[in-house]
């Protein structure tokens, strides 16, 4: 009787000690009652009466935190420890794999054929100097070159420019998407970040406004090869150098045929030689903002010393590459570089899989992969000399 | 002279001396303290100290409403600080120290590119991404790790209280482990943006266009970025749950589920000026040479660190290295003893009888204590508590 004595007031202490008020041990007559009639029906005497009393001690106890298993931290879970069967040879097959694709890059890269040729015209030697002068316009300059071996087709042609920093802020802002997308509005009321950019002298508005625009690179090339002692034109392809989704999804033209007529009250970027109506009058696709070499120059590179794609060898004869043979390259020197210490270049590349030549990626897998083994074994040595004797 | 003792024992002391000793103990000794009582006469020293803690039970409630954390029995307290106490220390080191490292890892990138675009604040992320990343793309992980994450369970931090001891003398969060987080930061940032820097020097795509441009270099750090920082958060979590898991691939969907979203060409559409990005994910990352860019710069980033924990644990366990290496064996061992108490029959379990007593004004219910009534008289040969006069 003590102990039973004793069982109960346990049972209201530990009642009381949700802290809450006694409320708790106050019956709800309803709640009783339903238990009661519940436990009638549904069950013989004895199971009723011990359901009852279950019920009857979960709702005394309102109070009881829930017993889940996220609540009392007892979710089921895998605990792994990085052991040294784990560590060891995991380190020996990720060097082993990096190794593997470092080699293939390597030797990929190796393979990929690249000229460059510095047309700049810095020095007095270089056959470009003339051009160099900011004061002369329209200027023509000629580099030969020289090639030994087939240049393996299809060939990209690229043109290089260094210490040039697309990738600066402000410059990189400058822009109006909304212009570019073919919003006529726009068109007489270019964005505030185009500034100084954006008016010309004479306030009237530019399209397309920006410093990005206004800089576009408006050198030419023409190729030729010397057959037989006379010049043979290299057909070069324009078409597909910019992304798709640049042509066809992020810049539009505004609507209105002829293009023209959309552009009734605005002016062309200052260092535009021709206005963006013009920049390719036979090809209507080519045209306006959606022209190929513009959407080339509006994709901002990453770094200051950067290539953009100018041109595709790909016509007839020379599908399978340049042959070896002289080349002469004349170039019609617009944009000046000079000033900045700036370079430009043409660059003659083919490419693989992976892209263009680039031997750091294939390098640096080859560190990382050979560094992953040597620690591998490391790692065992040390493990080996400290292997624990059993402790407490 | 009371410092250099194990104990000290005040009796017959005002709930103002209580609180005196308390707070003598707080200052010179610059400790945090803990005090745990049951009555209105302890609730002065439960506030005084840094953690109080009220037992619920025959004194009343006012201990329980003036304290930090309340529970019903005195020996819940070993629960509370060796279990709890220091789970929720791990956690909030770990949590914190991975807060920091992702974070400089996050931010540092901008200071490297910084050198390479002119010094101009050019971010290396695209801006929704800057947005995004501490709200969506790795604070889920790391939240479920100061929740949840458990380095051993209850039994076997019950079993070797010297597990505690990180937690007194504060070693897993201190200025030494904040520089440590700060240099893995500075370290990763390193990786994550000289690794892509090096693959876009002069490289151009599969198909000749140029990815070197600076929407897909953003597109490759960012997503190298999301990679490593949540790999490593899943390497630093000892206690792998559903939720977990869950998080940190969620984590990782709903980075390229967003990413590939805002650079389609749908919402190009609805704001043009808004999204720019239009086409870069896609562009990007359906090129090998980027994704092994990617991969190379995730391993770079996690490998040195599992090799250093690796090292460090071999070389200089600590209590809980240890134990966790032994897990298994402890835990069978816990096992037979459980198995050996079941077997020995039914035993009162001795920390239930009521030895602890209370003072008050009123004379409460010391006459059960003091008459034996409340204690089951045992007439078997265990001795002890059967009939002992309690001392007043």
């Amino acid at each position: 009787m003590y102990s039973m004595s004793m069982w109960n007031v346990g049972r209201g202490r530990k009642k009381k000690g949700r802290g809450m008020t006694g409320k708790g041990e106050l019956l709800h007559p309803g709640k009783d009652l339903s238990v009661l009639l519940t436990s009638l029906f549904l069950c013989s005497p004895v199971d009723c009466a011990i359901k009852a009393m279950v019920k009857h001690e979960q709702e005394e106890f309102p109070n009881r935190p829930d017993n889940t298993a996220f609540t009392q931290q007892r979710l089921p879970a895998w605990q792994p420890i990085l052991s040294a069967g784990i560590v060891i040879p995991g380190f020996v097959l990720i060097g082993l794999a990096f190794i593997g694709v470092g080699v293939g890059l390597f030797i990929t890269s190796r393979d990929v054929q690249v000229l460059e040729l510095d047309y700049t015209g810095a020095v007095a030697t270089d056959p470009c100097y003339k051009c160099s002068d900011p004061s002369i316009k329209n200027c023509e300059c000629t580099m030969e070159f020289h090639l030994d071996t087939l240049f393996k087709g299809p060939v990209f042609i690229y043109y290089g420019l260094t210490n040039y920093f697309q990738n600066q802020r402000k410059y990189g802002i400058s822009k109006d998407d909304n212009q570019l997308y073919g919003d006529l509005d726009t068109f007489k009321s270019p964005a505030s970040e185009c500034f100084p950019y954006g008016y010309d002298s004479k306030s009237k508005p530019i399209v397309p406004c920006g410093a990005l625009a206004n800089s576009m690179f408006n050198d030419t090339f023409r190729l030729y090869r010397m057959v037989n002692g006379s010049k043979k034109e290299v057909p070069l392809n324009g078409k597909g150098i910019a992304w798709w989704t640049d042509q066809n999804v992020k810049y539009r033209n505004p609507n209105e045929t002829p293009l023209i007529n959309a552009f009734n009250g605005t002016v062309k970027p200052i260092n535009w030689p021709k206005a963006a109506y013009e920049l390719d009058t036979t090809d209507v696709y080519n045209n306006g903002f959606i022209n190929q070499d513009f959407l080339v120059w509006m994709r901002r590179a990453a770094l200051p010393n950067f290539r953009k794609l100018y041109r595709r060898i790909t016509k007839d004869e020379y599908q399978a590459g340049l042959p070896a043979g002289n080349y002469s390259l004349e170039i019609s020197y617009n944009y000046h570089v000079l000033s900045f210490k700036g370079k430009k270049k043409l660059v003659l590349s083919n490419i693989s899989w992976m892209g263009g030549k680039n031997d750091f990626l294939g390098i640096a897998y080859l560190v990382v992969g050979s560094l992953c083994v040597i620690m591998s074994i490391v790692m065992l040595i040390v493990y080996a000399k400290f292997k624990f004797p059993e402790e407490d | 002279m009371a410092c250099e003792c194990e104990a000290v024992i005040c009796c017959r002391v005002t709930p103002k001396q209580k609180a005196n000793v308390v707070s003598l103990v707080k200052k010179y000794k610059k400790a945090v303290t803990l005090s745990i009582g049951d009555g209105a006469n302890d609730v002065n020293m439960i506030k005084t100290a840094d953690i109080g803690v009220g037992i619920s039970g025959q004194e009343g409630m006012q201990a329980v409403m003036s304290s930090d954390y309340a529970f019903a029995q005195f020996r819940y307290l070993q629960r509370l600080l060796l279990v709890h106490g220091r789970w929720s220390y791990i956690r909030m080191c770990k949590f914190l120290r991975f807060f920091f490292f992702k974070n400089f890892a996050f931010t540092l990138v901008h200071f490297w590119y910084s050198f390479f675009s002119g010094y101009s604040s050019q971010v290396a992320y695209e801006d929704w991404f800057i947005t995004l990343y501490n709200l969506a793309y790795s604070s889920l992980p790391v939240l479920l790790v100061g929740l949840l994450d458990q380095d051993l369970n209850d039994r076997l931090s019950l079993k070797f209280p010297k597990l505690y001891l990180p937690g007194q003398q504060g070693t897993l969060f201190n200025y030494k482990n904040f520089f440590i987080s700060l240099f893995h930061g500075i370290f990763v940032s390193l990786v994550i943006f000289f690794i892509p820097y090096g693959a876009f020097l002069q490289t151009m795509g599969q198909d000749g266009e140029a990815p070197s441009d600076y929407q897909s270099f953003v597109v490759v750090t960012a997503s190298s970025l999301v990679f490593t920082v949540n790999l490593q958060i899943s390497l630093d979590t000892s206690y792998w749950t559903f939720v977990s898991c869950f998080a940190v691939l969620g984590s990782i969907a709903i980075y390229f589920g967003i990413m590939f979203d805002i650079h389609s060409a749908g919402i190009h559409v609805i704001f043009p000026s808004v999204f720019t990005f239009t086409g870069a994910a896609s562009n990007a990352l359906r090129q090998p040479y980027l994704w092994l860019t990617i991969i190379l710069t995730v391993g770079l980033s996690l490998l040195p660190v599992v090799c250093i924990q690796f090292l460090h644990k071999t070389i200089w366990p600590s209590v809980g290295d240890k134990v966790q290496r032994n897990r298994r064996k402890y835990e069978m061992q816990l096992e037979e003893e459980e198995k050996k108490k079941k077997t020995s029959g039914f035993q009162r379990n001795r920390a239930s009888r009521r030895s602890a007593y209370a003072f008050s004004h009123t004379p409460g219910y010391a006459n059960l204590i003091s008459t034996g009534q409340s204690i089951r008289r045992r007439q078997t040969a265990h001795g002890g508590n059967a009939g002992r006069r309690p001392a007043l």
